[in-house]
């Protein structure tokens, strides 16, 4: 059975990192797909929380694999790969939010297609529950893109701060000060 | 009621609510919850938060797509301001002939110097701004733009 990438699916899943990296550096397609396919959803969740838009954060997931995936030979370990891409991501979400035109609109990730879960007992529970996030997202995009950076790191992507601070350039202890200045400042907005 | 070590326990709230905490931890947690509204209120909003985004169906497949298309053709950085600089003095030195071919205070027509056009069309004669792709001058632009 062939998967959408058309790759035969545990192809090369059992490597290591490490070493869908070195094959990825000397043009293997089936490391690079494998490496995309482990870490576009935490490019992808990054470029979003930052850019607030599905289509921007698309262009910033996509710039960000191409310069990563094409310029490895920059990779030289010292940080892990995750850390090493989401920095990237970073900087390509910045540079398509300069581009484009910033749009405010802010979709609920959970919002893809129609819901069972509305048309049963409790679905006004689970209703009252998406607007509360609907309401917390847009309040995020409020604040500065470093601080929902580190927001989104670390609540959905369970990063520690020493990591984070090496994604968004700063220290771990500036890292612990930005995420909670801004749980602070959302709480306040949110009241 | 709040705690001196809320602090601690804030911190551990992302991996409470996100499930990634061990069974032990977790309880702890849950326990000082039940004890501190302050702290209930922020596992509150991060819950509304936690939403780990999914990357849309084929997003990967174009990702792949690109990735083996190779990297972008860029403007070298130097080369880049190089241009630009070329390009504004051409704008800037445009605008003074401009302004030299209007009309003085008396309200007489002002010759244009030959000293004035003469820079502004050896920079536009560049070989360098010629030599650019359409990809490439669009790249340019939008540097200057930003």
């Amino acid at each position: 059975m062939v998967n959408s990438t058309g790759l035969q699916p545990r192809g090369v899943a059992e490597f290591d990192e490490a070493t869908l990296i070195e094959r990825a550096r000397a043009g293997d397609r089936d490391a690079r797909a494998r490496l995309i396919e482990r870490h576009l959803d935490a490019v992808y969740g990054l470029a979003l929380r930052v850019l607030g838009d599905r289509d921007l954060a698309q262009d910033a997931a996509q710039d960000a694999l191409v310069n990563a995936l094409n310029g490895l030979e920059r990779f030289r370990g010292e940080a892990s790969f995750r850390t090493w891409l989401l920095r990237i991501t970073l900087n390509a979400a910045r540079s398509v939010g300069r581009r484009r035109t910033r749009r405010r609109e802010v979709r609920l990730v959970t919002d893809e297609h129609d819901d069972p879960r509305l048309e049963v007992p409790g679905a006004d529970v689970e209703l009252v529950r998406r607007e509360e996030a609907a309401r917390a997202m847009e309040r995020l995009q409020e604040l500065p893109p470093k601080q929902r950076a580190v927001v989104e790191l670390r609540i959905n992507q369970g990063l520690g701060y020493a990591e984070i601070g090496k994604i968004v350039n700063c220290s771990e202890g500036a890292a612990r000060v930005n995420y909670h200045l801004g749980i602070k400042r959302l709480r306040e907005m949110m009241q | 009621m709040t705690n001196r070590d809320c602090g601690r326990w804030q911190d551990a709230l992302p991996d409470y609510v996100a499930g990634r905490l061990r069974p032990e931890a977790a309880r702890a947690v849950a326990a000082h919850l039940e004890a501190c509204s302050e702290c209930r209120d922020e596992a509150a909003l991060v819950t509304a938060l936690f939403a780990p985004a999914r990357a849309p169906a084929g997003l990967a497949e174009r990702v792949l797509t690109a990735v083996q298309a190779g990297p972008r053709p860029r403007v070298s950085h130097t080369r880049r301001y190089a241009l630009a600089a070329t390009v504004a003095f051409a704008l800037i030195s445009g605008s003074l002939l401009w302004r030299q071919a209007g009309q003085n205070e008396g309200g007489e027509t002002v010759a244009i110097e030959p000293g004035v056009i003469e820079p502004a069309e050896s920079l536009l004669r560049d070989p360098g701004l010629y030599a650019l792709s359409e990809e490439e001058l669009l790249a340019l632009l939008e540097e200057m733009g930003t």
